[in-house]
Order: C-alpha cells, then sequence, then structure tokens
C-alpha cells in the first residue's frame, strides 16, 4: 500500500505551480481601485458585551449537567464577543461564553492575516451523572469502610451499613487549554503547530467484585491528564495540494488503581480487593494528505497515516490478598503492548463529460497488535481458589484488525433537475483470536436527486450482504461460547436500507421538509445472539415567516429501533421509540426594537423489554422544556434581555428506581435514583455593544 | 499480525492509477472546454460596487469588510485582488445603467436561486479553500448531494453564524433534522448544551473517512476525548478496539451512557457461556444481581479493558 502510494508521488511533484489567490487577469486595469470608500479602517474594534444574572429555583444534577446549572440560587452570567481589524493586517477575535458558570469557555485568535496565526482557548465541561448516591466508603484510590464495621454474607446483615452512609455526587470535569500557531511563509506553504493539556477530574461509580457472587458498587476517583502535540506543514498549489503532519498523544493516569475493603464475610479470607485503573498511553502518527487534479474534472486524493500506540505500565500484583502466601508470579513486569495502525485512502474522481462523474475509492484500515502472548495464572477477583484447585491461567489475546474496502460510484447527471448515483463497495475484513478470522460484504446503492422547481427530494437505497468464514470458538477463551453463538459484528447479515428526503418551499416565506428512513439487518443465520435488528425514523419540520415580524420553526421527529435475540432456549424482544417535538417563535416588535420568542421542546424516550416472554415495565424519559424570552433595544448599541426557561424530567428506570443500597444481598450499590425536576430558570442580562 | 489467510487486496493501487489514465484519456475528448467572451471589469472596483451596495441597499453587503475576505493587508484575500469581482466576475455590464426599460445585466451570484452553476459557484471558493480541509470535495457526502458553499456559509456576515459555536448547529439541522433529534435525548455528547460543534467529529468538507470522520477512524475520532480507553490493554475487549459503534449510539442514547440498549442484552448479543452469561433475566428473575443496578457492570466494570495481571474477566 505505501509502495503504492508513493508511485503517486512524482505525478504530483509534476505540478507546483502556488496557488492562485484569486482568478488573476493581467488584463485588468486596476489602477483606480483605490477602495476609497470601503468601510472597515475606521473602526478597527467591534466588541459585543452581555452582562448579568441567573437564578435557578431548585438543586439537580441532571439539570446542571454540561453546564453547571446544577444547585439552586444565582448565578453570573457573562459573555463577551470581540473582533479587532487594523490596517496593517493585524487582526484579533475573542469569543468568551457562560464564564461565571463551570462551563465556561474563553478563546482568542489573533495574528497577521496571511502572515501567522495564533490562537489560545480555555474550556471547561461539567459532567454531572448523579446526585443521589450513597455509600459507607470513605477515601479516594484507597477507600475504606467505617470503623467497627460488621459484614456479613448478604447486605443484610451489614448493621452498621444505615448508620454509616454518606452522600456523595458522581461528576466529572474536564478542563482543556489550547494554543495553535500558523505561519504563512508563501500564499502557499503554511506550517501549524498545536498544543493542547486536558485533565478530568472527579469521580464516576465502578462494580467490582469479590469471588463471583459479591460485589459493591464504589465511587471511584477521575483523575486524569492528556497531552498531544502536533506540527504539519502544508502547501497549496493550484493543481495539487499536500501536507505532511506529525500528531502526539499522551494519557496519563493519577490513580495507578483502585483498592477498596471487602464489606462482605464472603468469600472466605478475601479482606480486600485491587483494580487497575486504566493504564498510561502514548500514541503517535505520522499523515501524509495529498490531492492532485490531474485535468480539471480528474483529481486523486491520497491519505496514508502510519501510528504507534505504547503501552507499558508496570503491572499491579496478581493480588494484594495476604491470604494468598504464594501467589504465582508473573511472566512479565509490564505488558510491553503495542499496536501499530495503518491507514490509507486512495481516491479517484473522474468528471467524464458533464453529465457523468465516475468515483473509486480504496480504504485500508490497519491494527497491528504486536503485543507479546503470555500465559497469565491469575487469582480471580482477590478470591483464594478452592483448596486443591489449580489458579487458572489465560493467554492474552492481542486482536489484530485489517480492513480493506474498494468502491466504485457512478454519478449521472440526466438534467439541471435530476441526478442518479449508483455504487458498488466491497469489503474484507480479517480479525486475529476472534471466531470469524475473515469476513466480507458486498454492498450496492442508488440514490436519485431532484430539484424540481422548489420541490427537492432525494430517494436511495441500500443492499449489503456480508458473509464471513467458517464460525470456530476460540481456544483460549475458557469457558466457551455457546457454540450456536453469532456475534453480531461478525455474524452473517443482510441489511436493506432505503430512505426519502423531501424539501418544499412554495413561498421564500415558507419550507416545509419531510425525511423518512427504514433499515432493517437480518442475522439469518444466528440461532444465538442478534437475529434481527430494525430501524425507522421519520421527521417533518417547518420553517415559516406567517407575518413579517412573526416567524414559526417546528419540528417533530420520531425513531423506532427494535431487535430480537435469543438465546439458547429463550428470546428478547428490545422495542424503543423515541418522539421529538420542537417548536419555536419569534415575533418582532416596534421596528425591531423589541424582539420576543418562545420555544418548547418535547422530547420522549420510551423502551419495552420482553424477556422469554415476560415483559419489564417501561423505561421511559420525558423532559419538557418551555423557554420564553425578549431582547429590547434601549438604543442603538445597547440591549436588555429576560428571558425564564422552565423544564420538567421525568425518568422512569426498573434497574435503578426503588433499588437501595441493600437491596440486592450480594451486591452493596450507591442506591442511584432516576433523576427527576421541575427547575425554573430566570436570567435577566444587559447587552452593549461597542 | 497473522492472519489465516492473507488476502490479496481487492484490486490493486496500480490498477486505480491505470484507470485514472485511461479516464483521462476519455475525458480529454469528451468534456469541450467552455470558451467565454469575458465581459469586461469595473473601472473603479469594489469603489464602483459600493456606490449602490451600501449599507442602505437591500442587500447590504459592507459587512465583509470587517471579516477576514475584506482585509486587503492580506495578499490571499480577496479585497487585495481584484476586490468584488474576485468572486462575482468582471461587473462593468452589470455597473453600466441599463437602457430604459432594459434588465440590468446580471453579475455572476451565489444562492439557489441564481444562474449560476453548482460547480462554478463552489469552484469559485475552491480557487482559494482548495487546502489540506478541502482537498477532498469531490469525494466527500455534501458535495455529492450538490451542496452549494453558500448553503452553509455567509460569507458577508461579520461572524458567519457557521463558524461560531453557538449557531453552527442550527446550519447542520437545517437537513439532519434526525441528527438534531438524536441529540435531544437523554443521554447525549454535549451538542444541545453548546459544548460540542459537530465539526469536531466531522470534516464537512470531504475527508476519504466514513461519515466525514476527522479521524480515519471511528475510533481514532473517539480517542481524541477518550484516550483512557485506547489500551492497549492486558485484556483487551475486541469490539471495544474493533469500533466504538458496536455498542454506542454516538450521537444520543435513551440508555446511558449512549448505549445502543441495556445490559445484560447488550453483553448477551455476543456473550453465551455456560452459566450466568446464557441465561435469561426477565422481570421475574430470582438472581437479581445480574439485571438490576449495573447489570453485567455490577461485577465485570472493566469493559474497555483491564492491564490488571488478574482482570481476565474484566473484574479488576
Amino acid at each position: 500500500m505505501r509502495t503504492s502510494v508513493l508511485i503517486c508521488l512524482p505525478v504530483v511533484l509534476a505540478s507546483n505551480t502556488p496557488v492562485s489567490a484569486q482568478p488573476q487577469n493581467e488584463d485588468v486595469d486596476t489602477s483606480q481601485w483605490q477602495c476609497k470608500w470601503c468601510p472597515g479602517d475606521e473602526r478597527k474594534v467591534e466588541a459585543d458585551v452581555e452582562g448579568g444574572l441567573g437564578y435557578v429555583t431548585n438543586d439537580s444534577y441532571k439539570f446542571g449537567d454540561y453546564t453547571g446549572l446544577n444547585e439552586k440560587g444565582a448565578y453570573i452570567l457573562a459573555d463577551a464577543d470581540a473582533s479587532g481589524r487594523y490596517e496593517n493586517g493585524t487582526y484579533f477575535d475573542l469569543d468568551a461564553r457562560n464564564l461565571g458558570l463551570d462551563s465556561r469557555f474563553i478563546g482568542i485568535e489573533g495574528g497577521k492575516q496571511g502572515r501567522a496565526q495564533f490562537d489560545i482557548s480555555y474550556d471547561q465541561l461539567p459532567k454531572l451523572n448523579s446526585d443521589t448516591a450513597r455509600t459507607p466508603y470513605t477515601g479516594d484510590s484507597v477507600q475504606r469502610l467505617p470503623t467497627g464495621w460488621v459484614d456479613a454474607p448478604t447486605t443484610g446483615g451489614m448493621t452498621m451499613l444505615s448508620s454509616s452512609l454518606r452522600d456523595v455526587n458522581l461528576s466529572t470535569e474536564r478542563r482543556r487549554t489550547s494554543v495553535g500557531a500558523s505561519f504563512f511563509q508563501t500564499e502557499a506553504l503554511s506550517y501549524d503547530l498545536s498544543y493542547q493539556h486536558e485533565t478530568k477530574k472527579g469521580n464516576r461509580s465502578a462494580g467490582l467484585g469479590f469471588g463471583f457472587s459479591q460485589s459493591a458498587t464504589l465511587a471511584i476517583p477521575v483523575d486524569y491528564e492528556s497531552d498531544v502535540a502536533s506540527v504539519g506543514v502544508n502547501y497549496n498549489a493550484k493543481r495539487w495540494q499536500a501536507s505532511v503532519s506529525y500528531q502526539m498523544s499522551m494519557f496519563k493516569n493519577n490513580n495507578e488503581s483502585i483498592r477498596w475493603e471487602n464489606p462482605f464475610s464472603a468469600p472466605a479470607n478475601t479482606p480486600e480487593g485491587q483494580a487497575a485503573s486504566e493504564p498510561e498511553n502514548k500514541m503517535q502518527m505520522l499523515a501524509v494528505k495529498g490531492a492532485y487534479r490531474i485535468t480539471d474534472s480528474v483529481l486523486l486524493a491520497a491519505v496514508l497515516s502510519y501510528g504507534e500506540l505504547r503501552q507499558d505500565q508496570q503491572y499491579l500484583p496478581i493480588t494484594i490478598n495476604n491470604n494468598i502466601t504464594s501467589p504465582p508470579s508473573l511472566p512479565r513486569t509490564s505488558l510491553d503492548g503495542k499496536i501499530n495502525t495503518l491507514d490509507a485512502n486512495l481516491n479517484l474522481h473522474a468528471g467524464i463529460s458533464e453529465k457523468l462523474n465516475l468515483q473509486f475509492q480504496y480504504n485500508q484500515h490497519e491494527q497491528d497488535n504486536t503485543t507479546p502472548r503470555d500465559t497469565y495464572i491469575y487469582v480471580t477477583a482477590d478470591t483464594p481458589p478452592d483448596p486443591g484447585d489449580p489458579y487458572p491461567s489465560r493467554k492474552n489475546l492481542p486482536y489484530s484488525f485489517r480492513q480493506q474496502e474498494l468502491q466504485g460510484e457512478v454519478q449521472y447527471r440526466l438534467n439541471q433537475q435530476h441526478k442518479l448515483s449508483g455504487g458498488a463497495d466491497y469489503e474484507i475484513y480479517d480479525r486475529t483470536h476472534q471466531e470469524v478470522e475473515s469476513t466480507n460484504e458486498y454492498r450496492l446503492w442508488g440514490l436519485y436527486l431532484a430539484q424540481i422547481s422548489k420541490v427537492g427530494l432525494q430517494v436511495r437505497l441500500d443492499y449489503a450482504d456480508r458473509k464471513g468464514d467458517a464460525y470456530e470458538l476460540v481456544d483460549d477463551i475458557t469457558p466457551p461460547q455457546n457454540t450456536l453463538m453469532r456475534k453480531y459484528n461478525m455474524a452473517d447479515r443482510v441489511r436493506n436500507k432505503a430512505g426519502l428526503s423531501l424539501q418544499y418551499s412554495p413561498l421564500p416565506i415558507l419550507d416545509l421538509g419531510f425525511n423518512a428512513s427504514l433499515s432493517k439487518d437480518d442475522y439469518k443465520n444466528s440461532s444465538v445472539g442478534l437475529q434481527e435488528s430494525n430501524e425507522s425514523s421519520l421527521s417533518l419540520d417547518l420553517r415559516y415567516t406567517i407575518l413579517e415580524p412573526l416567524t414559526l420553526r417546528a419540528l417533530y421527529a420520531l425513531t423506532n429501533i427494535d431487535s430480537t435475540q435469543a438465546g439458547v432456549d429463550w428470546q428478547a424482544e428490545n422495542d424503543d421509540r423515541m418522539d421529538v417535538f420542537d417548536l419555536g417563535l419569534l415575533y418582532k416588535l416596534m421596528a425591531d426594537k423589541l424582539n420576543i420568542g418562545f420555544d418548547y421542546t418535547y422530547a420522549k424516550s420510551s423502551g419495552k423489554i420482553t424477556v422469554a416472554s415476560a415483559g419489564f415495565p417501561e423505561l421511559t424519559t420525558e423532559r419538557h422544556s418551555f423557554k420564553i424570552y425578549g431582547d429590547y433595544n434601549l438604543s442603538k448599541r445597547s440591549y436588555v434581555n429576560v428571558g425564564y426557561l422552565f423544564e420538567n424530567y421525568d425518568e422512569e428506570n426498573w434497574a435503578i428506581d426503588g433499588l437501595t443500597v441493600d437491596s440486592m444481598g450480594s451486591v452493596l450499590t450507591l442506591g442511584e435514583q432516576s433523576p427527576s425536576y421541575n427547575i425554573g430558570y430566570f436570567t435577566v442580562s444587559y447587552r452593549y455593544i461597542f | 499480525m497473522t492472519y489465516k489467510k492473507q488476502k490479496q487486496n481487492p484490486t490493486s493501487i496500480k490498477s486505480l492509477v491505470i484507470l485514472g489514465g485511461l479516464l483521462m484519456l476519455l475525458q480529454t475528448g469528451a468534456r469541450a472546454e467552455e470558451s467565454e467572451t469575458q465581459p469586461h471589469y469595473t473601472p473603479r472596483g469594489a469603489d464602483t460596487c459600493l456606490q449602490c451596495h451600501d449599507e442602505d441597499y437591500d442587500y447590504p453587503v459592507t459587512s465583509i469588510f470587517f471579516t477576514k475576505h475584506g482585509n486587503r493587508n492580506d495578499p490571499r484575500s480577496p479585497m487585495a485582488g481584484l476586490q468584488c469581482e474576485a468572486c462575482h466576475g468582471p461587473g462593468g455590464k452589470h455597473a453600466e445603467e441599463p437602457y430604459v426599460g432594459a434588465k440590468r445585466a446580471a453579475i455572476l451570484n451565489f444562492g439557489r436561486d441564481t444562474q449560476t452553476s453548482l460547480d462554478k459557484q463552489n469552484g469559485i471558493c475552491l480557487t482559494c479553500h482548495r487546502d489540506n480541509q478541502r482537498m477532498a470535495w469531490e469525494a466527500g457526502a455534501h458535495s455529492k448531494q450538490d451542496m452549494l458553499c453558500v448553503d452553509c456559509h455567509s460569507i458577508h456576515a461579520r461572524n458567519d453564524p457557521v463558524l461560531t459555536a453557538e449557531k453552527q448547529t442550527d446550519t447542520c439541522y437545517t437537513c439532519h433534522q434526525q441528527q438534531q433529534a438524536q441529540f435531544e435525548r437523554a443521554s447525549v455528547h454535549p451538542v444541545r448544551y453548546g459544548k460540542m460543534r459537530c465539526t469536531q467529529c466531522h470534516n464537512v468538507h470531504g475527508t476519504l473517512s466514513d461519515t466525514l470522520l476527522v479521524g480515519n477512524t471511528k475510533n481514532q475520532t473517539c480517542y481524541r476525548c477518550h484516550m483512557e480507553k485506547r489500551g492497549p490493554f492486558l485484556w483487551a475487549h475486541a469490539p471495544v478496539q474493533e469500533d466504538c459503534g458496536l455498542c454506542h449510539e454516538h450521537h444520543g442514547s435513551m440508555h446511558t451512557p449512549l448505549l445502543k440498549k441495556r445490559s445484560p442484552l447488550l453483553c448477551q448479543q455476543c456473550h453465551s457461556q455456560a452459566a450466568h452469561p446464557s441465561n435469561p433475566y426477565g422481570p421475574d428473575t430470582t438472581q437479581p444481581r445480574f439485571l438490576l443496578g449495573k447489570s453485567c457492570l455490577n461485577c465485570h466494570s472493566q469493559v474497555h479493558g483491564s492491564n490488571h495481571p488478574s482482570g481476565v474477566k474484566l473484574m479488576r
């Protein structure tokens, strides 16, 4: 593959005329083109600054998810948008949002246009998962039970449990700082540099077990750091473009492990456990991209990237259970894990005539996992084996993948209104250490596009048939999978899809849209596993300027996803339905001095699950969101904005609702409950445009 | 790595190159070059245009001077060269007063309601913008669906909405209503909160990867923010390494965290070993620990892989 791409490079290098900034015409006399009426020089800086207060009426983690508006009370609202353009070509753009919230962002870009560009930004993202969790544990990477803890075979016997529970909120927060620079040596040649540092701190829930029957869900710490640095050089000529880039990224975990005490008295002699946190890893990638316009209507484009992912963190001990006096030894002290990736795409696009276009593409994605294989003798969940039983062992399985795909496509424009496209793809997917060594799939598709007067129409049909080699159990996996199981990513499958999109604009003030799609996956040879999966969706949308000052937008979308899967002697059905209705009204009054808007969003989902003919209660999420807002133009440059958002959210989830920390005898949970809230959010702010 | 069968490539690249040569020969005869007589340019460039197109005009255009396109100090910008006519073409005829009763001569204009062909409109933008982000425009879905650059971009606006975090999704949702609905679901990436843009995962100007992803593959795109999941782990979970989308709905789901369906059924689509993985867990199960709370993840919490020497069962 690499050789083949290199064959093309001499062809690419044959033409190196730098890209023209614009269509040039040597005969144009521009001596009188003074641009003396061009605005811009007299107003160098523009800024739009908004500040105010918001008030949230109730506490809710779910409402505050991704926004930081999770607690009842007042919040500072601060946003700014500014830009400057100067005579010598220097400029800056500033964008600042949510400065008073935990979801704040500020970014500045500047430089001298056509010479250099610099940017720096800071972005904060709160992810709030639950504020209803409770635990008897304290600590971070080492979690202890309270002094005097009474263990028992089941949660019912843990007599100190209820008195020792404390609230623990589950959340993480990302903080990302990015800097970048681009230098334009000539109109064609430029260089890019970038660096990004991100931290993600907080906690998350994790189920951690002992033996095969007991487990506890803990709030475990999250303390990640990552760094990404990249450099690149780009050359953009008239007929060809090329770029070479190198990226290195490093992930660091400040928690090597989580260690916790067993709240159960079982299994015997198992007082404590330790689990590994995600190990540190490092990735490097070198990418070459290029495109060459062979003629005005034939374009060759290619991407080739080679990456290396490494992980070699020191192993934790096989067990920390001191009752296991002579634990087995490790075959090595760290994994020396290494995956080489090769990604290549080659695309040839040819305009044969004004009406006919052909396209061919070859894709290859490969993950070559060269991690050494060894036999690991292990201790299951820090639990001593039964007397006389040997320690189990397993060889690690460094999975490798290679996907090769060839695509051919024909586009034929019947006339300005109608266009037909069709294509055929063929894919071979190779895997190692899995049940199917190779699958192959061919796909056929057709697309009809029409733009007739005020109607836009798209119809698309897809058919795909995937077949695999013999399905064989993986010898190293014990106990083995059922021989009838067909994993759905490797199973034989026939896929049919159909899609219809219709856009109608009968008036300049009215746009109507309708989209519908159907997808049906049939896993025809799977007697155990996923057998059928269907998805259907439709949406209707409307944008209408009812009267000149009153505009309306509306959307209704429905998605149904159902599937059937089977065990050896049972079957299960999933039927999910998701509805979204969105309505927006904007009314401009008093010659645009006063704008009043109203938004309403209704999002509902319901999931029905039947296992062996027994139906579960319906899983539901339902959100009503009403927003009314207005802005009044006090003067040419100043505005007062007021807004009120009311949101009602309710969720029904039988997997956790009503489940207390000790409801399940063998699992000590966090007792998280589904969120539900009614919240009002008032805002008032003042905006000034400098 | 070693494979049971060393397959040949579906077709060799060399064949593609030869095919390309043949296509060039074909199209040379088939496509006649357009020979248009070039109309003349205005006498004073932008100053001619601004005689009419000032801020009080029906179609005010002057905000372009507060954008990068309007910066005359950048030799790459249209205003540094042929000014308005760099994009709109020679406007000499258009600037002339028409005879009484005659229509003003048309100028090259952009949008769906103009006579300018799609290829010509996009070609003008690509004259300057065919760079490392747009070099494969023709290979992308948006090009194949006859999209115009100006369907999404407002060139004259001081702040092009599609380039702003708050407004970008509105532009994308004009066509992608299903994706808009997906981002309203209960478990989502933070797009509807304005904390994530479509372009963080998709290069809408055309890539050679699936669904216009910014990474070479879906996983490489996901790993840009979720590096902790890329391993390599001692005990890897094969589908994780293959495709995040086997278990997750990347835009949004009703099943937290963006899962295609609930455990244990999600897991039981692949796991059928004797004992608990193969049993049905209905509402009347006597073994709720396999169903309630975190279900399979009550014990097997390391579903993305474990680096613990005893983490074979993804419990450590």
